[in-house]
């Protein structure tokens, strides 16, 4: 038997299907009825692939781009120039199966979401997943009218007028976390931090700001300081096991004394995954122990969160070539964290420290709530000892 | 050393390292694909022979491969001899680098390996499923797709010998769904 394109087995047929992009499958889809059903069948679906990779599109060069979609208008191009124009009006096809869009939707600049695509008619429960892909878990809350597309679709502004008050978290080195608050329109994290650091008595040492993890709209990030203490009581564990992720704490000799140690266990786990406890530096190397953050789902720089991710961007911890942590510093005093909304235009992946909370595009905060750290940080929950709704020492 | 065996009677003394580049056959060989065993125990008593869970892999039993000719075979272990020692790819198609994964990305070797005529893609990309060779059916698939690529339907149809078999009332379906998507 001679083999052809149409007599390979559809799911082989799918999958060269799937290596295409939207221009060329949309090309196929008018070139035989087998095709066109292949293309059209759900559980086939050659068409997550290119729709993800329309997301981060290349404009092929002039002279290659035979089968260019003239669709869409020179403006909108350059307006998205990363979105393949072929992905603006792919919802009226329909052939292209609408689990897709879930996924689109879940990393898809927002304001090409709302003023730019043609929305498809998607269930209540796709809109909910698109939501928990996409947004925090605090973030609910604004769901007032029991829709979920007006939910997903009225989270999509990058304004924070509607909250009057910006909620924040801070981990102190006793295991007690508080839950403050502070006006929205003149929220800063570096003076509130700055504050934090006062009462702490560690006005003499540098701020340090990482990203902890990034999603679609908002990164989370942490203010904090490094020393080399001479009493051990200064430490603070839950800034250690927040920033190390889940598989390293348990072996990490941060704590010399075990009186400030939290209970512990040898085995941690996660969604349904069990993991030995290990080195930050083995896992970096090894497999993926830990489920990745799915809900909600953190930027390609942070894929495999909580896991390392490797790529750059990920600079949670920084260890140095020759395995030394944090050049030999341990994490004192508080640490806070705060929810930045993100502003493509402004914000880069590569700023590192004040950078992150410094210059146009980076003084838009949003609420951060008991449920997003439980959501980004499963494992804080048997490591913080009291949570504190507004300021307080804990103390009985 | 692994004897295989291909569909026009031709056998192949393999190296276990190469042979092992198949995840069927790796699995056959550790005797931990019971389908594949039985596929195996069919074949070889149709053949008038007798296999054993123990035999299989050793040197002087075959593995049978009754979906791959000696021609494909050649090849597909080939593009094994050229990649033995490589670490083999993950179970998990759904992390970012997979998606973030161009279709150009097939290395020089690669290219040239798969420069063969069409009814030998298409067997490559078969036996590549067939046995479980994950790298070797990207490549494939991809290369098709780069044949695709860049190319007017009317083109497609004559590379791929596609006959259009539209009636004319879903080519006006189809005309129509494509001026509703162009003109939004």
């Amino acid at each position: 038997m001679i083999h052809t394109l149409e007599t390979l087995p559809v799911e082989l047929v799918a999958e060269i299907l799937s290596e295409l992009d939207l221009s060329t499958l949309i090309t196929v889809s008018c070139l035989s009825r087998r095709l066109r059903t292949i293309l059209s069948d759900a559980s086939l679906n050659p068409w997550r692939k290119p729709m993800l990779h329309g997301l981060t599109y290349v404009p092929p060069p002039p002279s290659t781009s035979v089968t260019e979609d003239s669709s869409t208008n020179t403006s909108l191009k350059n307006l998205y120039p990363n979105i393949d124009p072929a992905l603006f009006n792919l919802s009226v096809r329909n052939m292209v199966p609408k689990q897709n869009w879930i996924e689109v939707f879940a990393r898809a600049p927002p304001e090409w979401i709302l003023y730019e695509s043609t929305i498809p008619n998607l269930r209540d429960s796709e809109w909910e997943e698109c939501f928990k892909r996409r947004f925090l878990p605090g973030w609910k809350k604004r769901k007032t009218d029991g829709r979920w597309r007006v939910a997903f679709t009225s989270k999509k502004t990058r304004c924070t007028a509607d909250e009057a008050w910006t909620s924040y978290i801070v981990l102190h080195r006793n295991g007690v976390a508080n839950r403050l608050q502070a006006t929205s329109r003149n929220f800063n994290p570096i003076i509130l931090f700055n504050e934090i650091k006062m009462q702490n008595d560690l006005v003499h040492l540098d701020t340090l700001v990482r990203v902890l993890v990034q999603f679609a709209d908002v990164r989370i990030l942490a203010f904090g300081v490094q020393h080399k203490p001479r009493k051990s009581f200064q430490i603070n564990p839950n800034a250690a096991a927040l920033l190390r992720g889940p598989p390293a704490f348990e072996s990490e000799l941060i704590h010399p004394e075990a009186d400030l140690s939290p209970a512990v266990s040898p085995i941690v786990q996660t969604g349904n995954e069990t993991a030995e406890s290990e080195s930050f530096n083995d896992k970096r190397t090894a497999t993926l122990q830990w489920q990745p953050l799915r809900h909600p789902r953190p930027v390609d720089g942070f894929a495999n969160y909580p896991n390392f991710t490797p790529g750059g961007q990920d600079r949670r911890r920084i260890i140095t070539p020759d395995g030394l942590e944090e050049s030999g510093c341990v994490w004192v005093g508080s640490l806070m964290l705060v929810a930045q909304l993100i502003n493509p235009i402004y914000v880069s992946d590569s700023e590192e420290g004040l950078e992150l909370v410094m210059g146009p595009g980076h003084f838009q905060y949003a609420s951060l709530s008991w449920a997003d750290l439980w959501a980004i940080a499963p494992w804080m929950v048997d490591k913080i000892t009291k949570l504190i709704e507004g300021p307080g020492l804990g103390i009985e | 050393m692994v004897i295989l065996a291909t569909s026009d009677n031709e056998q192949f003394n393999v190296d276990k390292e190469v042979a092992e580049r198949s995840v069927l056959i790796k699995n056959m060989l550790e005797g931990e694909n019971p389908i594949a065993l039985a596929v195996a125990f069919v074949y070889m008593k149709l053949n008038g022979s007798f296999i054993r869970h123990e035999d299989v892999g050793e040197s002087d039993q075959s593995i049978p491969l009754p979906n791959i000719t000696s021609p494909v075979l050649k090849k597909v272990l080939e593009y094994c001899e050229h990649h033995r020692g490589e670490p083999l790819p993950s179970g998990d198609t759904d992390n970012a680098d997979d998606v973030r994964k161009r279709t150009t990305d097939i290395s020089e070797w690669d290219q040239k390996f798969i420069t063969v005529d069409q009814e030998m893609l298409f067997e490559i990309i078969l036996a590549a499923n067939y046995l479980d060779i994950k790298p070797l059916l990207d490549v494939g698939c991809k290369t098709v797709a780069n044949m695709i690529k860049g190319k007017t339907p009317e083109e497609i149809r004559k590379l791929f010998n596609i006959v259009n078999d539209f009636t004319p009332e879903e080519e006006a379906q189809i005309k129509k769904e494509n001026e509703w998507a162009e003109d939004r």
